[in-house]
């Protein structure tokens, strides 16, 4: 039975091998003192155990199946549209004005989340421009 | 990454021409930016900061501070050695400028940055505790030679300037230190009052109000001259070990190729600023002493260093 | 004596009340937004703080931090989403009392219950900070690691339903805490060749990241829309004599538990209310009640989460020790004024340990006063409509994220924390593991080959013939195994795991 703890053990087993195997670079301690990728093997050999755990449970069916169908497909739409325009607005990041950037990823948001478009448009603008001001002109971050 | 810095030359290239004949005859007009290498606080961070107020009223522009700390400074080096060198961008560079290179931190050494001017240094100082055995330089050297490996140093973390310190005293005297690093040089002088390590070198500042409280004794500090914060210490070479100087220095630097009466007012500004009683009084607060260097001593000296540590770090086993 | 005067003549001062009432003043705001936490509330005004000398900037960080958290207990009570995570045990009691016409007295007994946590808790730092900070002198790397393993071992306590899940995370969190330069040889691991990975993962955008926009993401999918429905009416905020009588031994309970709690690194302001929300129900008159609008419930929440702030202090002043996120950046602003956390900062500057203490009992101060005097004003901001306060979270969490390091990387760190909590909330991986593993994660592993370092010959041993790490690296096992003897015997007893 494939649910989503048995898949979830053995994406786990697979992240802990790929670790492991980024270990072996890993040059050894002085003599005597655990070198850089001696609590990372560690790690890995605990984490083998937990997944073995993880895997038993989700054989016996002891999960409780997470329904994303339940949400409906209003909200997975407005989560997804979210998730989207911030990989978007993170990706432009530092490639088109910050203040410009923020109001059209805010005023997106908020038709992706059904606000209005004159109260998504106000919110936009008066974030970023607020923000800008904020984050630019008194804390001198880099925007 | 290679493609960005070719972009950035190029776009630089591009600003020099373009800037060289307009802006230069009345620089600065427009407000200055001054990138720091470390988070917000600390020692590097007050000391750009106070002399970028500094620069600010004797150029009459506006100056901001920005921090980007990451990989021991290296990050805001290099991004700084790839800004405009129109003198609208300079930066705070540490003595790690001289060493992240060899670190392996990032491809940045003092040959990539036009030094302006070097503002202060901190000797590193070899301390013990007060109830040890040791009261000379020469008792702990002895005692070293009998039993190698048996003195633990603590260091504030691997390959920071107090753990070449104490790298560059072992290889002086020809004995062997156990180096223990810890995460800055605080909690290695606690370590070293509570009795779990035997020695340290790090900065004056650091032991100072444990060496009010007799709690420890300076057995010698590792530089040209003696320290101010401690003027009874001898420096290394009258207890009889010549020509090992390690000091934490800092000074600033601007990107490679600002023409050069913009340099000239720049670096003019900037040494007036290390120059006066404000900073004076800064660095006296935090335990520095205020060195300064013109920028070709600066950069002789910064050349200079980068091939000491080019030469101990590999030899203290943290290099990659 | 004559320290303590000096100290109170610091604090007296019109600029530190001025720093103190804006740091207040920034907290209500900051935590009162959901999503937005105490962590950023301190991020965010730590800059501001550079040029002013310790006192005053102490004064505004400490007011930000405490009100913070006091604050996030309104939208929790007022639309059920707790401003900061350590009022997530305030929803269980408080949204219901409002629900019920009595918003004021829920927002009063927020207020009362935070100062008087907050104010118990202080009273123990001055008792006991200078005690341990004499004491942790004899602290070397192995009592440091051993302590570190305590901390950890919390994890399989806030792992909720799933302790195997709670562990997994914890070691997933353990391994990304490994990225970057390694402690002892500075070598790099997982960085991928990159520099910017070199100082590995930034804690604080992936705090934002699953937090902030992890939290956004997982309300998007899961609200509903009565959620929004309006308070009826605000009534009074002074509880009577006879509901001061009822809750006072559920909050005096709160307020000596979560300072022990706070104290312990790693343990914040949700474990702490939650645990003493579970605990007082138990010793209660009226456990039916709890979870359906019990004022009980609330009081001890609300004492419990200001309550581990003192704690949390002392272990964080004397020890050098960041217990969760928002003393981590405390610590890095004292070390910015010169004051380096640890044995030493009580020896070496006791003036500013008394002056911690007076601006923690003003700050109380001024959180009863606006708490009491401003509450119709804070219940009317929350008529914003919640598509508006997620679009401003999720602003505010780039701009956060970016805005510590200057790096752009950090945005991307946010970006994929935000997706990795908003997967794990909903397969019922808790995230509690992982800031203790990200927090504590660093400090185990170094003062563990720090210590084998300095043993020399003695190897492996001083683990254990040490007398002070023996006893926590004990204590340690104990808090890993007796929660899982205890779920396999309710589990042998058909019972069902209750945890909130």
């Amino acid at each position: 039975m494939l649910n989503a703890d048995v898949v979830a053990a053995l994406l786990w087993t697979l992240l802990l091998g790929a670790t492991y195997w980024l270990t072996l670079d890993f040059p050894p301690g002085p003599a005597g003192v655990p070198g850089p990728g001696y609590v990372p093997r560690l790690l890995v050999v605990v984490g083998l155990v937990l997944a073995v755990f993880l895997f038993r449970s989700g054989r016996r069916g002891q999960v409780e199946a997470v329904n994303w169908r339940a949400f409906g497909k209003d909200r997975l739409l407005r989560a997804g549209g979210v998730v989207g325009l911030l990989f978007l607005y993170t990706l432009l990041w530092g490639r088109v004005h910050w203040a410009v950037l923020s109001t059209g990823f805010l005023f997106l948001v908020g038709l992706v989340l059904k606000l209005r478009a004159p109260v998504a448009l106000a919110t936009a603008v008066g974030l970023s421009v607020t923000l800008y001001w904020l984050f630019r002109g008194v804390f001198h971050v880099m925007l | 990454m290679r493609i960005h810095r070719g972009l950035a030359l190029v776009l630089a290239l591009v600003m020099t021409v373009f800037l060289a004949g307009s802006v230069s005859a009345q620089y600065p007009t427009r407000q200055i930016t001054v990138v720091i290498q470390a988070a917000p606080g600390g020692v590097s961070d007050i000391t750009a900061r106070t002399v970028a107020s500094l620069v600010e009223k004797e150029l009459g522009v506006p100056v901001i501070a920005v921090n980007r700390p990451g990989a021991a400074g290296a990050l805001a080096m290099s991004y700084l050695s790839r800004q405009a060198p129109d003198g609208y961008t300079f930066g705070y560079v540490p003595v790690e400028l001289s060493m992240v290179r060899t670190l392996g931190y990032g491809d940045v050494g003092p040959d990539n940055l036009d030094l302006l001017a070097q503002a202060v240094s901190v000797p590193a100082a070899v301390t013990v505790r007060a109830d040890s055995p040791w009261t000379t330089l020469q008792d702990l050297i002895d005692y070293a030679k009998a039993n190698p490996g048996k003195i633990r140093v603590g260091n504030a973390g691997p390959g920071s300037i107090w753990h070449i310190a104490a790298g560059a005293l072992e290889r002086a005297t020809g004995v062997r230190f156990t180096h223990v690093p810890f995460d800055g040089a605080s909690p290695a002088v606690a370590s070293l009052l509570g009795g779990h390590i035997e020695m340290v070198t790090v900065s004056p500042t650091e032991i100072l109000p444990a060496l009010q409280a007799g709690e420890v004794r300076v057995l010698a500090v590792m530089d040209r001259e003696r320290s101010p914060v401690i003027p009874d210490v001898p420096t290394l070479a009258e207890v009889g070990v010549p020509g090992v100087v390690v000091s934490g220095w800092g000074g600033f630097a601007a990107p490679k190729g600002i023409p050069a009466d913009v340099r000239a007012k720049l670096a003019d500004a900037i040494a007036k600023a290390i120059q006066s009683p404000e900073f004076a009084e800064m660095a006296a607060s935090r335990g520095m002493t205020v060195a300064y260097k013109p920028g070709e001593e600066f950069a002789a000296f910064a050349q200079e260093q980068y091939e000491m540590f080019a030469e101990l770090i590999p030899a203290l086993g943290i290099v990659q | 004596m004559a320290l303590l005067a000096e100290a109170l003549q610091a604090v007296f001062e019109p600029t530190t009340l001025l720093y103190l009432l804006i740091g207040v003043g920034a907290g209500v705001l900051i935590g009162a937004l959901p999503g937005l936490t105490a962590t950023m509330a301190v991020a965010i005004l730590t800059p501001l703080t550079f040029w002013a000398p310790p006192a005053q900037g102490l004064a505004m960080l400490l007011g930000v931090y405490n009100s913070a958290i006091w604050a996030g207990g309104i939208p929790a009570i007022l639309i059920n989403t707790p401003g900061t995570p350590a009022s997530i045990a305030s929803t269980f009691d408080g949204p219901a009392i409002a629900q019920r016409g009595e918003a004021g007295l829920a927002l009063g007994i927020n207020t009362i219950y935070s100062v008087f946590g907050g104010l118990f808790s202080t009273l123990l730092l001055a008792i006991f900070a200078f005690p341990i900070a004499r004491f942790a002198l004899r602290f070397g790397p192995a009592e440091y690691f051993a302590l570190a393993i305590f901390g950890l071992s919390m994890m399989v306590s806030v792992s909720g339903k799933s302790i195997v899940k709670g562990l997994i995370v914890g070691v997933f969190g353990l391994l990304l805490s490994m990225v970057g330069l390694d402690p002892m040889l500075s070598y790099p691991r997982f960085t991928f060749g990159r520099f910017e990975l070199l100082d590995g993962i930034s804690f604080i955008p992936v705090m934002i990241g699953l937090f902030g926009v992890g939290e956004v993401l997982d309300q998007i999918l899961k609200s509903r829309e009565e959620q929004t429905r309006i308070i009826p009416r605000i009534g009074r905020q002074l509880p009577t004599r006879q509901e001061l009588a009822r809750m006072g031994p559920a909050a005096l309970f709160s307020a000596a538990v979560s300072a022990v709690i706070g104290a312990i690194p790693g343990a914040g302001g949700d474990i702490a209310s939650i645990i003493c929300w579970d605990q007082t129900r138990r010793l209660s008159k009226k456990p039916q009640e709890y979870g359906k609008g019990s004022i009980e419930g609330l009081a001890a929440t609300c004492t419990a989460n200001n309550g581990v702030i003192g704690g949390a202090l002392t272990t964080m002043l004397t020890l050098g020790l960041p217990g969760d996120s928002v003393t981590a950046i405390l610590l890095g602003s004292l070390i910015m004024y010169g004051l380096q956390p640890g044995p030493l900062l009580f020896r070496d500057h006791a003036d500013m340990a008394y002056v911690i203490i007076a601006l923690m009992v003003l700050a109380y101060v001024a959180i009863l006063i606006v708490g009491l005097g401003a509450s119709r004003v804070l219940v009317r901001a929350f008529m914003v409509r919640k598509e508006v306060v997620w679009t401003a979270v999720l602003i505010l969490s780039t701009v956060g994220s970016y805005a510590i390091n200057n790096n752009p990387l950090d945005v991307w760190f946010m970006f994929f924390a935000g997706i990795l909590g908003l997967v794990l909330r909903q397969y019922g991986y808790p995230l509690g593991p992982l800031v203790l593993a990200l927090l504590l994660g660093p400090m185990a592993e170094s003062n563990f080959r720090r210590a084998l370092t300095a043993a020399g010959d003695a190897g492996a041993w001083v683990f254990v013939t040490r007398p002070i790490s023996l006893i926590l690296l004990i204590l340690a096992a104990l808090s890993l195994v007796a929660p899982i003897i205890q779920q396999r015997r309710k589990a042998r007893q058909g019972g069902v795991t209750v945890q909130p």
